[in-house]
């Protein structure tokens, strides 16, 4: 029953025609399943019904056409199949949370909360993943020490810096076995400005440590604990399910824009397992912390 | 896939029902559909009007799927689980009670592993060879003792009702 191929055709067949009134049943018919095999089927692999796939999609373009373009917002609303702006700014705000003319006036682009084309490669990893389910958990703040930079135009400096940490690391404490964790922090228009890239460990209060390094305090709230199986190159993937899939389904918010990876020592790349933390708060929570 | 073809009078029956998608997930990784919550539902309401009705098992069950007229659009239907009963006055307050009206049916059985495939297109390509079209937005599976449990599904047999009508020549 799990048929990745035909989920993938119905993908590419919503993904033309974003801009066209198509149906649930008229994707159904593009690849010849009944409309009630079909959604079984489709929401089995994508974790998506058909039809909120169609309206995240043509709403995460429109958004991103919000601040990429000076169309009008009844011309957006027109180009991905709302019949007028009330509809359009209902289903707006339930998916951001805002409404569109709030959203163009921030004119804060957030990749994280844009729903990206799921691809053969996410289709395969939810399969494969099909036990993606989060613990949830308060966590203490803890203290942690490393080295950070900002990530911009250089998508392979997160992998330089942790060698890099790796091999500092070994010289301060020889027989090290502690995990390594890395933070990715987001701020406001990071997708214009970069985001910052943190690699430490987790250190005691009276610990010393290196000139070089710098203290970053992960701070105690609700976490979202996923266990990521497999090779680094597959955590953007685990990512996308994470914002895309499990946020909005789950009840809960993110509460900080940022996250946290948790690596085994010395696991092997291929088959390694992490675990990856997502602050998070109940919808319409006020932020009390924030990372430092 | 071949259905025989047989006529029934009308059908009251008492259960629980369901709208939208029944696939839509809950919490993104739970396993199980809206379809499952309902019958675990149902089977926990009759145990609970066990003196109005007859108990678990004891009487074939229905599954009714109705068409609305947004299902094409966003797929979201009503499902309905429930028993027939023969007095009306026997149906709980707490309880919806459907009427399924006279009609001819083509009754589709399904055995193992054809039940988790893809019949309702099998039904569809049948009722355009045979010229047959649908006399009502809906159809239902039929679960009597042939059928042994979700976990059993391979030595498990159920019926599909699908109210049907010559297509005009």
């Amino acid at each position: 029953m799990l048929n990745i191929d035909t989920v993938d055709q119905a993908i590419d067949f919503i993904e033309s025609r974003l801009h066209e009134d198509i149906t649930v049943a008229d994707i159904a018919a593009s690849v010849a399943y009944s409309l009630y095999h079909f959604c079984r089927t489709f929401s089995q692999i994508a974790r998506h019904t058909p039809y909120d796939y169609l309206m995240r999609r043509r709403l995460a373009e429109a958004a991103h056409d919000l601040l990429k373009t000076d169309q009008k917002i009844i011309e957006i609303a027109a180009e991905y199949c709302f019949n007028n702006t009330e509809t359009f700014g209902r289903a707006f705000k339930r998916v951001f949370g805002i409404l569109p003319t709030q959203w163009r006036k921030n004119d804060r682009l957030d990749p994280h909360q844009l729903m990206p084309r799921l691809t053969r490669a996410h289709l395969a990893h939810m399969v494969r993943n099909a036990s993606l389910k989060p613990t949830i958990e308060d966590r203490a703040a803890s203290r942690l020490a490393g080295m950070a930079a900002l990530v911009r135009d250089d998508p392979d400096l997160p992998d330089r810096l942790r060698e890099w940490f790796v091999t500092e690391l070994e010289l301060w404490d020889a027989n090290h076995a502690r995990d390594v964790y890395s933070l990715r922090l987001y701020p406001n228009r990071w997708a214009d400005h970069g985001y910052f890239y943190f690699i430490g460990i987790e250190i005691g209060a009276n610990e010393t440590i290196p000139a070089t390094w710098v203290i970053k305090t992960s701070p105690l709230g609700t976490y979202a604990r996923f266990t990521h199986q497999g090779a680094d190159q597959e955590l953007p993937l685990a990512f996308d399910y994470l914002y895309h899939t499990w946020l909005p389904q789950s009840g809960w918010a993110l509460a900080h824009p940022w996250n946290l990876i948790q690596h085994r020592p010395g696991a092997p790349d291929s088959t390694a397992q992490c675990t990856i933390a997502i602050p998070i708060e109940r919808h319409g929570a006020i932020h009390g912390t924030t990372a430092t | 896939m071949e259905p025989t073809i047989v006529e029934k009078g009308q059908i009251v029956l008492v259960g629980l029902s369901f709208f939208g998608d029944p696939f839509r997930l809950h919490g993104g990784w739970e396993e199980e559909n809206e379809i499952g919550r309902l019958w675990l539902r149902f089977m926990t309401y009759l145990q609970q009007r066990h003196d109005q009705l007859p108990a678990v098992n004891a009487a074939p069950a229905y599954e009714v799927h109705i068409d609305h007229a947004e299902r094409q659009r966003t797929g979201e239907y009503e499902v309905f689980v429930g028993i027939a009963i023969d007095q009306l006055a026997t149906a709980p307050f707490d309880a919806l009670v459907k009427f399924l009206p006279p009609a001819t049916y083509a009754v589709f059985t399904l055995a193992g592993t054809q039940i988790g495939g893809d019949w309702p297109q099998q039904i569809e390509d049948w009722m355009s060879r045979a010229r047959y079209q649908r006399a009502y937005a809906y159809e239902f599976q039929y679960y009597d003792e042939r059928f042994k449990g979700i976990d059993h599904i391979a030595e498990s047999e159920i019926d599909v009702y699908v109210p049907i009508t010559r297509l005009a020549e």
